[in-house]
């Protein structure tokens, strides 16, 4: 199995920051994709993605081929923002999170209706389509993420694209919260 | 395959992916194109797939990135030698002792050896300097506001990482932002006494509203 990251990552696990720094300007944008719209807030995606960097980059050492880096990466993140969602539910007073001038588009995105869709899925679903059609996984390496067999992957797909398109279907007269 | 059955969802997720190879996909197309509750979920798996492929990447923010790489602690695999009293104590008397016995004076430079071990809390020094950079460009005034809205404590030992996960630990609502833990919402003196027993370093520690 052929990983571009390859060469990153081996002088990463040497300790070499500068390859690690490289490995997160690679995969920063799609991990914070995949933290935000599993999690739905860009402030928790963002705790999210950090812890899930500081994990990988401690982790790395122990990190064998045989997984592509990029698979190994997103479980640690998907581990990270389940985290991150049991202490925004331990902590619900912080929900009340002030919009960051700098994160407009994520704001927007994220309080738009794909997001209040995304939202009410269940969140194995929720997962599944987000790896799987937006950031362009393929089944074998979203099982792998999940520990899950590939027919339960599928399934969950088939789900929660079924539950999406019903759950838009029934929010599209709606107004819409977008500015 | 079928027989008047409904396809299963393995099969109707395969045809619209276009993965599902002849003659399974003609005898599935031909149970779709009479069987409603089918055609629904051909439909629906067809809306939701072209709704979250056009949905665009998030870009992570700058100060996220920023906060990222302030935040590694460095690893030292070779040479993780602690200077703990009950290991320093005997090796100093043994070499007080080798140096009576051979003349010779050895010294150890605690200078040194403090800064080897904050070093390896400090991030490498390029990657502060540009993720610094890159925040406090797309930062601008806000940014300015809050640091002028916040107070500063004492600068603790680090890492920066460590003291907000410590911070966090103790109920606080701390994160690492330019290589300073900020917290949130929180009483100054109540940040401190959580870091009373944090001897003084170089990590700014500062409470915003």
């Amino acid at each position: 199995m052929h990983d571009p990251d390859a060469p990153l990552v081996e002088r990463a696990q040497r300790g070499d920051q500068c390859a690690f720094e490289q490995l997160v300007e690679r995969h920063q944008h799609r991990l914070f994709t995949l933290a935000a719209r599993t999690l739905g807030s860009p402030h928790d995606a963002a705790d999210a993605v950090q812890e899930a960097f500081l994990r990988a980059w401690l982790a790395l050492p122990r990190f064998r081929r045989g997984s592509l880096f990029s698979t190994w990466l997103y479980r640690i993140c998907l581990n990270a923002a389940h985290d991150q969602r049991l202490k925004r539910r331990a902590e619900p007073s912080e929900l009340v999170d002030r919009a960051d001038p700098r994160d407009t588009f994520s704001e927007r995105e994220l309080s738009g209706e794909l997001q209040r869709a995304l939202d009410a899925l269940d969140e194995t679903y929720r997962v599944a389509v987000v790896l799987y059609d937006l950031l362009g996984c393929s089944y074998a390496e979203i099982a792998e993420m999940t520990g899950v067999p590939e027919g339960t992957v599928k399934s969950r797909i088939f789900r929660g694209r079924t539950e999406l398109a019903q759950l838009l279907g029934t929010t599209a007269g709606r107004p819409e919260s977008k500015t | 395959m079928m027989d008047g059955a409904h396809p299963n969802e393995f099969d109707l997720l395969a045809y619209v992916e276009e993965d599902l190879p002849e003659p399974r996909k003609a005898a599935v197309a031909e149970h779709v194109a009479g069987c409603q509750a089918c055609a629904d979920s051909v439909r629906q798996l067809e809306t939701a797939r072209q709704v979250l492929r056009s949905a665009p990447l998030l870009e992570m923010p700058a100060g996220t990135r920023a906060a990222v790489l302030a935040g590694l602690p460095a690893r030292a695999p070779k040479r993780r030698l602690r200077w703990r009293p009950a290991v320093v104590a005997p090796a100093l008397a043994a070499a007080a002792v080798l140096a009576v016995v051979t003349g010779v004076v050895l010294t150890v430079d605690w200078n040194d050896r403090g800064q080897e071990e904050a070093a390896e809390f400090t991030p490498s020094p390029a990657a502060p300097a540009t993720s610094e950079a890159d925040a406090g460009a797309e930062a601008g005034g806000a940014e300015e506001e809050k640091r002028a809205l916040s107070s500063a404590l004492r600068p603790v030992h680090g890492p920066p990482r460590e003291v907000a996960l410590y911070l966090r630990s103790q109920g606080f609502d701390a994160r690492v932002v330019d290589s300073t833990v900020r917290v949130r919402n929180a009483d100054p003196e109540a940040v401190m006494r959580a870091l009373a027993d944090r001897p003084d370093g170089p990590v700014r520690v500062e409470v915003v509203p």
